[in-house]
């Protein structure tokens, strides 16, 4: 993956946020408030994957912490 | 951190006070209740490997100020027959596993029950070439151990892996005034041979009327491993099996900071940056590494009649980095499309990528479907290495066995590899309160290490240097709120 | 013969109308299923009629009358009632005395026809007594008003009226609706075809009624409610000063140098119009005050 291109959409994204996208009013947050669109819309099954992930790969975490380590190092 | 107990700002007891005075019709907190989700995750991996059942409850209550308390139960049952390390030969190889020194007599059973302190028990997993027997060493009154054969061609793996694991977490949720919220939580793990207990906080403020949320959290977790026949010395004979204790520990301290940021109606997303410090015991106690000459399998010098394999070595310290990318897009009405990116770097040398795609199609009131794509890549670590070159990584001088290399591993879990999964998630909404749901997935690892290269008709020409895992899980789930 | 209800459809919408609550009450279906709009358009002319029955100061058969002439007498109130009450008394200790519904008796000596009939301190004076929650006693089911005071919920009736309605015609119809009682709306969005609802805020005239202001601001609005509060109507001129119609229920007196209209939306209508009249008491901190608050205002000075 080129590291290149993925520091200049992270940078282009923040630019756009700090320049004020529009804020979003309470009223507009119909959509928004979906369960759908809940960031971890499906905690048990996040855990579950992110579980057999973490013991079959190096990799593990990112979008914040659960609860408890495990023995598979 | 001192909770301060304030009261409600202004809108929000108005808004309580409107809800109470429009009753339970009003959009306003409808949340405030109870929500119980269960779950049962249904693993199996391909060629006789670990297989896994997991039920999962978790439970959740939600105030009418909005803080809520959630408490998780998790038990993991685990069967089936993990890669040891060593390395896949042309010769039939022989390992005597957990407990005790070399092969005691051989008692031959199908079944056995577990003995002295560990919980440890044995299941032979049928589609594993081996012939295994079972014995017991009650000198030390520490368990009994396993001697396995692995036939020629195969992946070394191991068939007494079999353990469970019981994981309670307990967390709470406050809003607190000016648009923060605070996370407390904590949680304890423990399996036979390993404990696990950890406490985390976060803090998270809103701005701009909730479309920016900034958090930081901590994530503090103190392991301890005790591994059944000891802990053994790293990088010397498996045969011999000298320990240096009985039980080691690790802690890791991780710390996250967070941006989610409401771009539009239709788009949210999320930044992440995460640090992780772990130290202490990083060693597998169960894993191995073959000792080869030019490709060769050789004796080892300290027990006649064995192949030499070495215990592996894991360093005392790993930090990793991990950016986190995450966006939900609502399509239409009642579709989201979430598509995230990760990318972590450690000090042991592994860097990878993660790529996430979810669909959620919502057919109609009653049913969902959610396609489910995955790329994963990583580098090696390191020490990685399929297996130990005499001469290279470790020598032999008048039988003394002396590693030259600091740290060896050969756990696939740290070598080069990709992995694509897919699945498929259909929800049934029963009601407003209930649902239930079903997902399959498939993961298929690809070797992307570098060939270790060996003497043309040696033992370890032509086998496999890298078992690549298949796996498959089956979830289902069922909430209900009330 | 008078006039009940008044049906209309368009190509993509279908609207009822209908008076009530001393305004014109309407409600905008997202459909073109007239038969459909009516029988709902009937449901919401009927319970508002029913709410209007059942708070208005102005009859002299519902609890109102009988709670404003108890002299003195403890009135048990039914359900409803009970909860308004409840929901004034909360309201008077949040906004610490400023929203308060037996300030209705300010009315004997204030009248806000443009003219210059401004009262003395003293006839200020002799009222400020005969006002104050504080005085009250509530205990649900039971209020004590003491002789001479009265309540009046006219304060939040057409806000109220909205939320309700709002909630009976969505537990009916799966689209999108508006409902729109006198400038006081509460909207159920996005539309079907993605649009937002687009709500005109009025015009302020100046005192010598020439549209000064003459834009009118259009606003999109996909979801909650909104109310607005100004003097554009009511008022008093004495040399050169202005008196709006929003009296301090501590002081007796109109507000001053509160801004000329303040529109709030917020997620629901009861909401939106108790932050715009709230703010419009703040004065000159109108503004501050709806900065803190969730919801988003306009306000014209």
């Amino acid at each position: 993956m080129n590291k290149k291109k993925i520091t200049i959409s992270i940078l282009a994204l923040s630019a756009l946020m700090l320049n004020g996208c529009s804020t979003v009013k309470p009223w507009e947050r119909d959509l928004l408030a979906k369960p759908q669109m809940a960031l971890d819309s499906d905690p048990l099954k996040t855990a579950f994957d992110d579980h057999i992930y973490f013991s079959k790969e190096a990799s593990s975490g990112g979008r914040g912490f659960g609860g408890g380590g495990c023995g598979c190092n | 951190m001192q909770l301060i107990n304030k009261k409600l700002s202004f809108s929000a007891s108005l808004a309580l006070a409107t809800s109470t005075l429009l009753g339970a019709n009003t959009q306003v907190n409808a949340e405030e209740g109870w929500q119980a989700d269960s779950a049962v995750l249904i693993y199996n991996e391909n060629n006789g490997r670990v297989s896994a059942i997991e039920p999962a409850v978790n439970l959740r209550r939600t105030y009418e100020d909005e803080s809520s308390i959630n408490l998780r139960v998790v038990y993991d049952a685990l069967t089936g027959a993990s890669p040891n390390g060593a390395a896949s030969a042309s010769v039939a190889q022989t390992f005597t596993s957990a407990s005790g020194s070399a092969a005691q007599t051989a008692n031959a059973q199908a079944m056995t029950s577990s003995s002295g302190g560990t919980s440890r028990q044995v299941t032979p997993s049928p589609n594993v070439n081996t012939i295994v027997t079972h014995s017991y060493d009650d000198d030390e009154g520490e368990g009994h151990s396993t001697t396995y054969t692995i036939a020629p061609g195969d992946t070394p793996l191991d068939p007494s892996f079999e353990d469970s694991r019981t994981t309670v977490s307990l967390g709470w949720t406050k809003p607190l005034e000016d648009n923060y919220t605070v996370n407390l939580g904590g949680s304890y793990s423990t399996e036979g041979d390993f404990t696990s207990f950890s406490v985390n906080g976060a803090v998270a403020k809103d701005f701009n009327q909730k479309s920016t949320t900034l958090s930081a959290g901590l994530n503090l977790e103190f392991d301890t491993v005790t591994p059944n026949g000891g802990l053994p010395d790293p990088l010397t004979s498996y045969a011999t099996h000298n320990t240096i204790g009985e039980s080691d520990s690790k802690n890791v301290v991780d710390t996250i900071i967070g941006l989610t940021q409401v771009i539009n109606r239709r788009w949210i997303t999320q930044f992440n940056i995460s640090l992780s410090q772990s130290s202490g015991h990083h060693s597998d106690p169960y894993k191995i590494l073959t000792v080869a000459d030019q490709g060769n399998l050789i004796t080892d010098p300290e027990n006649a009649g064995n192949y030499l394999y070495l215990f592996e070595s894991r360093p005392d310290s790993r930090q990793k980095l991990s950016l986190y990318w995450q966006n939900k897009f609502a399509i239409m009405n009642n579709n989201v499309l979430d598509l995230s990116y990760r990318y972590m770097t450690d000090d042991w040398g592994v860097n990878s990528h993660t790529v996430d795609a979810t669909f959620h199609w919502q057919l109609s009131d009653s049913f969902y479907l959610e396609p489910h794509a995955r790329y994963y890549e990583q580098t090696a670590a390191d020490f990685y290495t399929p297996f130990l070159s005499l001469g290279d990584d470790v020598v032999i001088n008048s039988g003394a066995i002396t590693a030259l290399v600091d740290y060896a591993s050969s756990d696939p879990r740290l070598g080069a590899f990709s992995a694509n999964t897919y699945g498929l998630k259909m929800g049934f909404p029963l009601s407003d309160t209930r649902e239930l749901s079903l997902s399959v997935e498939t993961y298929q690892q690809q070797d992307k290490n570098i060939r270790k290269e060996v003497a043309a008709g040696s033992h370890l020409d032509g086998q496999s240097q890298f078992a690549e895992l298949s796996a498959n899980w089956v979830q289902l789930g069922y909430s209900v709120r009330w | 013969m008078d006039y009940c209800l008044q049906l209309t459809q368009t190509s993509d919408l279908c609207r009822v109308r209908f008076p009530a609550m001393a305004s014109t009450c309407e409600v905008i279906f997202d459909t073109t299923d007239a038969t459909l709009a009516l029988a709902l358009g009937q449901l919401v002319q009927e319970e508002t009629q029913r709410i209007e029955r059942h708070l208005s100061r102005y009859r002299d058969d519902n609890i109102i009358f009988q709670i404003n002439n108890a002299n003195g007498v403890a009135v048990i109130v039914d359900d409803e009632t009970a909860d308004l009450l409840d929901f004034a008394a909360t309201l008077w200790q949040l906004s610490n005395g400023l929203f308060d519904i037996t300030s209705g008796k300010l009315r004997a000596i204030w009248r806000f026809d443009g003219s210059d009939n401004v009262p003395e301190q003293a006839a200020v004076d002799a009222i400020l007594p005969l006002i104050g929650w504080q005085k009250v006693q509530w205990q649900r089911p039971t209020l004590i008003l003491p002789a001479g005071m009265e309540i009046d919920l006219g304060g939040i009736g057409k806000e109220y009226a909205v939320d309700k309605t709002y909630d009976l015609v969505k537990s009916q119809f799966k689209e999108a609706f508006l409902v729109n009682f006198g400038g006081d709306l509460r909207v159920q969005g996005p539309r079907k075809n993605g649009h937002p609802w687009q709500v005109g805020i009025e015009t302020v005239t100046d005192e010598n009624n020439n549209n000064m202001q003459q834009q009118e601001t259009i606003i999109d609005i996909s979801h909650g409610g909104l109310a607005t509060s100004g003097d554009s109507r009511r008022y008093l001129l004495k040399n050169n000063q202005r008196y709006s119609h929003i009296l301090n229920p501590l002081t007796g007196w109109p507000v001053v140098s509160a801004p000329r209209s303040i529109t709030t939306i917020a997620p629901t209508c009861v909401e939106a119009g108790l932050c715009s009249s709230l703010a419009m008491l703040m004065g000159i901190n109108a503004e501050a005050f709806l900065e803190e608050q969730n919801v988003t205002y306009w306000s014209i000075r």
